[in-house]
């Protein structure tokens, strides 16, 4: 019995982590190893132990990727997951057209990412993008400006896509925390005379806290992981201006042919948000008990 | 329970049905995994016999061309029918082409270099760009094939090889020639009753001008700024400007006098807004639509100006700093056509390769660039009437004797240092640094990184 | 006064809910009409209707660009590493939920963590190996990865989602002579459908919108997928405004049919998959 439940136990593992190890686990330390040479890839490899990360320490580039990734995970917890908490909310809240403003709010989600920045682009387009355009008419055209260069807007500019493209996907996950509580709990606070602002803060945020956590497990990991809509609209441009640490990667290990540099970025990334996962979770579960 | 299970095999159903749809689709990729055009592959040696231009027959060889002159490019035009012909006349080569539009071709070629499994003929940027692959020895030497070859004899203008030539061997065939073309929409000049500019003071009235009229003086993009830096040190250093691009001599103040034009200009508006995040060809369009009267760019962007434009617009010399000095046009040879170490090696797959690369950098499929397309061939041909209206009136000027022809100082700086220059002139023009730090930084930029191209 | 108030309420609620879906149908729109224009009509005036409604970006579009293709290809990479995640994704987390041995912990562990690794720092070591198997320019290399790197996520709900089957049924099905296999086939896997569709879409969507493994590792045009196809259109050598513009559409246009076909499963999958897990 007890050999065959190995047995099992093997058959039941064994295929996805041989799978994972070889297509998963030793990139890991492929990258790992990489990051002390220095090495275009094509070259051989010269081992310099530290190297990469001393330079990498005292990169002003590095330093601003990772403030520019903050600004967009700032972008994605402050502005996503608030919006989509309220429309949500506001769906749940019986409303007419609920299919057709459930599919409006969707639909970005299934766009693909190139689609979105493409689009992005021509809200931001300095001649006849939408925004400019928008100002222009409406009279304040003082304050058109370049969107995706100006120090001033770049990165919030970048950011808007991911926002656009996700919040559809935090929104249902939201209404399904919502469409779960039970009626009764909702029915008290309205006996109680609670207001709507109330209502939400006081009672149902609480509720579906585990639900908000998922989201923002999500909104973490994709601040870290996408970059493929910068590297459309920006290629992380002008001067590192909307430069996040993915694209830095990218564009050391791809473009400039830095693989070593390249992948002591990489190593920080994965570090980095290895920890930032392990904090989340940590502080996940205390809020569950 | 039940009801979920159904509502799953519903969805698993209709999965399956997209899969059946498309899965001869899909099987038919993974199989075919090169888009191989020939119809004859290497399982029919029957077919070579019938080889139009040898009697003898071949023995089946396969290749892998990549290129990025696909898509919408004007290159596309000329460049990719040139293909269909070259596979159609040679039944012994089966010719499985890659394309990666525009400077994905780049960022492909590395990482197949470094997968150590490169295409066997490719087109790229010249030394600069492949120092690294011919360093550790991924591209073939071709310097005894060229000078074996009678074929070659007379076939390219003057340093044609000049930047695919690494330590003394030269690495390509020239396949496209550059040139900076300042364009001017005489039209819109004249409506406006402003003179063509002929020196730098003119050029700066116009912008002025123009810029009063709302317009957008010059159609600009993160490129062009280099360009006009290029002409104005070739203006002020005359030829002794290749001495210091190699790092032989050192600049002087005149440097800080280039980039403090570029600065003039920047402040007066003569640029569009943003023209860091604009593509080459949308500069292009906003001139294209008449949004600016002038345009200053590579020479393969000619096949892109709208035909409606062809009369009014015309190739000038760009503005003189000094009305008794030279006037100077950028000029030389950037693109060329490798055979990768590895087919090379292949005593089978050399000869084809070799002809194959013969037969894109030729005459037949450079005059077809140069006529269908509108972009310089390195290939010395008669040129007739029938060319590319806009390429005739920049070749004209180049060869006018009006105007002095220096090589894209890019083409002389090693892969650092170019990204080094690069950086400069879009920090230069955002007014993040000033001329004085640009100068600097710009010659710390060639000293620290010497092009290994010119080591003996 | 009640009605009122509650006339202010409905009016902010409703205020907020469509200027949010007004901003992104405009969006839409305006993708749309200039789909339909020329560079000029577009400089000229981006917010006018277009002045002759001529298909001639969309014939280019599908013509130069080959969409039909890409968007099969994209099908055939997405559905293909979806079920790839789900069957190995499954069984890895029957064994972790609902098997005691030594390594355990460790096993879920070392697939949890991959959660935060952002995939694409692994690229060039991908890449590398792709090319050892051979699998360099060909749409099995983006099924193994997809199918591979979505994995962790699969352990994570599924493994949170099979433990809270009720062990009863098991034993129930033990004593009846029931073998493990069949209790997965019969009794876990159908239980543990709503996180497993939950999975498929987030997985699908994934797949469907990768771009940079694909761009890097499928290198002729027969094979590309949707996003590649697309992002052709931009960049250093393209300006056309309106073909641009109606390839995006070409490329929208198929999922939300898809969507609109299929709302309510993936509404259902995605919520209760999300909210148990």
């Amino acid at each position: 019995m007890k050999r065959q439940q190995r047995l099992l136990i093997a058959t039941f593992t064994l295929p996805s982590l041989l799978l994972y190890a070889y297509f998963f686990l030793s990139p890991i330390g492929e990258v790992v190893y990489y990051s002390f040479f220095d090495w275009d890839a094509i070259s051989p490899k010269a081992f310099i132990a530290l190297d990469n990360f001393k330079e990498l320490f005292a990169d002003p580039v590095f330093y601003r990727s990772l403030l520019n990734t903050l600004h967009l995970l700032a972008f994605l917890v402050l502005l996503m997951i608030p919006v989509a908490l309220l429309l949500a909310y506001l769906l749940y809240t019986e409303v007419r057209a609920f299919k057709f403003l459930r599919t409006v709010y969707f639909i970005p989600v299934i766009v693909s990412s190139v689609a979105t920045a493409l689009m992005f682009q021509f809200i931001y387009e300095n001649y006849f993008g939408i925004l400019n355009t928008l100002l222009r008419k409406i009279g304040l055209g003082e304050y058109t400006r370049v969107w995706l260069s100006d120090p001033a807007t770049a990165m919030s500019a970048v950011s808007m896509p991911l926002v656009w493209g996700q919040l559809g996907l935090m929104m249902i996950i939201l209404l399904a925390g919502l469409q779960g509580l039970s009626p009764e709990v909702l029915e008290a606070a309205e006996m109680d005379g609670a207001n709507a602002f109330r209502k939400l803060t006081r009672i149902i945020i609480p509720m579906i806290s585990g639900v908000i956590g998922l989201c923002l497990v999500l909104a973490i990991t994709s601040a870290f992981k996408t970059f493929d809509f910068i590297l459309i609209l920006t290629q992380g441009g002008p001067l590192h201006r909307t430069e996040v640490t993915g694209s830095y990667m990218y564009s050391e290990g791809f473009n400039l042919m830095n693989y070593g540099y390249g992948s002591a970025i990489a190593v920080s990334i994965m570090g980095i948000a290895v920890v930032i996962s392990v904090l989340v979770k940590q502080f996940s579960n205390r809020m569950d008990r | 329970m039940r009801k979920s299970t159904m509502k799953i095999g519903v969805m698993l159903a209709s999965a399956m049905l997209l899969l059946a749809a498309c899965s001869g689709n899909g099987n038919g990729n993974a199989n075919g995994g090169n888009s191989s055009a020939s119809p004859a592959g290497a399982s029919s040696p029957a077919a070579s016999s019938g080889t139009a231009q040898e009697g003898t027959a071949k023995q089946p060889v396969e290749l892998t061309l990549a290129h990025g002159w696909t898509g919408e490019v004007a290159m596309a035009a000329a460049f990719e029918p040139a293909i269909d012909r070259f596979i159609a006349s040679h039944d012994y080569i089966t010719l499985n082409v890659e394309t990666a539009p525009g400077n994905g071709i780049r960022e492909k070629i590395v990482t197949e270099m470094a997968a150590n499994d490169p295409p066997d003929v490719f087109l790229h940027w010249g030394a600069r760009d492949t120092a690294s692959y011919i360093a550790n020895e991924k591209v073939a030497d071709l310097t005894d094939l060229i000078a074996g070859d009678p074929e070659l004899e007379g076939r390219y203008i003057d340093n044609a090889y000049d930047s695919v030539t690494y330590k003394g061997r030269i690495y390509g065939l020239p396949i496209e020639a550059n040139m900076m073309n300042f364009l001017v929409n005489t039209k819109m000049f004249a409506d406006a009753g402003i003179k063509v500019p002929e020196t730098f003071d003119e050029l700066k009235e116009a912008v002025k001008a123009f810029k009063a009229k709302g317009l957008i003086p010059i159609a600009a993009n993160d490129g062009t700024t280099r360009a006009i830096l290029s002409n104005l040190n070739d203006q002020l250093y005359g030829e002794s400007v290749r001495d210091r691009l190699i790092g032989k001599e050192e600049y002087d103040e005149r440097l800080v006098e280039a980039a403090s034009h570029v600065r003039e200009l920047v402040e007066l508006g003569a640029f569009p807004e943003g023209m860091e995040t604009l593509g080459t060809l949308q500069a292009l369009e906003l001139f294209n639509t008449g949004m600016s009267p002038m345009y200053y760019q590579h020479s393969w962007t000619l096949g892109s100006v709208a035909e409606d434009l062809f009369d009014q617009v015309e190739v000038v010399p760009f503005p003189k700093l000094k009305p008794d000095g030279d006037a100077y046009m950028t000029s030389g040879v950037g693109y060329f056509v490798y055979i990768s170490e590895r087919a090379y090696e292949d005593e089978n797959k050399r000869e084809a390769a070799w002809e194959l690369a013969k037969y894109l950098a030729g005459t037949e499929v450079g005059k077809e660039l140069e006529v269908v397309s509108g972009n310089p061939s390195p290939v010395v041909w008669d040129r007739s009437s029938d060319m590319h209206p806009m390429l005739a009136k920049a070749f004209k000027l180049r060869d006018s004797g009006e105007v002095k022809t220096f090589p894209d100082h890019n083409d002389l700086l090693s892969a650092e240092a170019s990204k080094v220059y690069n950086d400069l002139k879009t920090r230069l023009y955002l007014n993040d640094i000033t001329p004085e730090q640009y100068a600097q930084l710009f010659e710390e930029g060639i000293k620290n990184n010497p092009n290994p191209a010119f080591e003996p | 006064m009640m009605t009122i108030r509650r006339f202010v309420i409905g009016t902010c609620k409703y205020g907020f809910l469509w200027l949010y879906a007004t901003i992104s149908l405009f969006l839409f729109a305006w993708i749309f009409a200039s789909s339909f224009k020329s560079n000029r009509e577009i400089f000229r005036s981006p917010f006018s209707l277009p002045e002759n409604w001529t298909l001639d970006n969309y014939v280019r579009a599908w013509e130069s660009a080959n969409m039909s293709t890409y968007f099969w290809n994209s099908i055939f990479v997405a559905s293909i590493s979806v079920l790839f995640t789900l069957l190995f994704g499954s069984m890895l987390a029957y064994a972790i939920a609902r098997f005691r041995f030594r390594g355990n912990a460790l096993l879920s562990g070392l697939f949890v963590i991959g959660m935060a690794i952002p995939l694409q720092s692994l690229m060039l070591p991908t890449f590398l190996k792709m090319n050892e198997l051979g699998l360099r320019n060909n749409l099995l290399s983006l099924i193994l990865i997809y199918g591979v790197f979505g994995l962790p996520r699969a352990v994570f709900i599924l493994v949170g989602f099979m433990k809270s089957i009720p062990a009863e049924l098991e034993e129930a099905a033990i004593v009846d002579g029931c073998s493990y296999w069949r209790m997965y086939g019969k009794i876990i896997i159908p239980l543990s459908v709503p996180g497993m569709a939950t999975l498929a879409i987030l997985d699908f969507i994934g797949a469907w919108n990768e771009y940079v493994y694909a761009s890097v590792l499928l290198a002729t045009d027969k094979l590309r997928t949707l996003p590649i196809g697309l992002a052709n259109f931009k960049g250093e050598y393209s300006s056309e405004y309106g073909l641009i513009c109606a390839g995006i559409v070409i490329t929208i246009i198929p999922v939300v049919i898809i969507y609109v076909f299929f709302q309510e499963q993936i509404v259902k999958g995605l919520s209760s998959g999300s909210v148990k897990g």
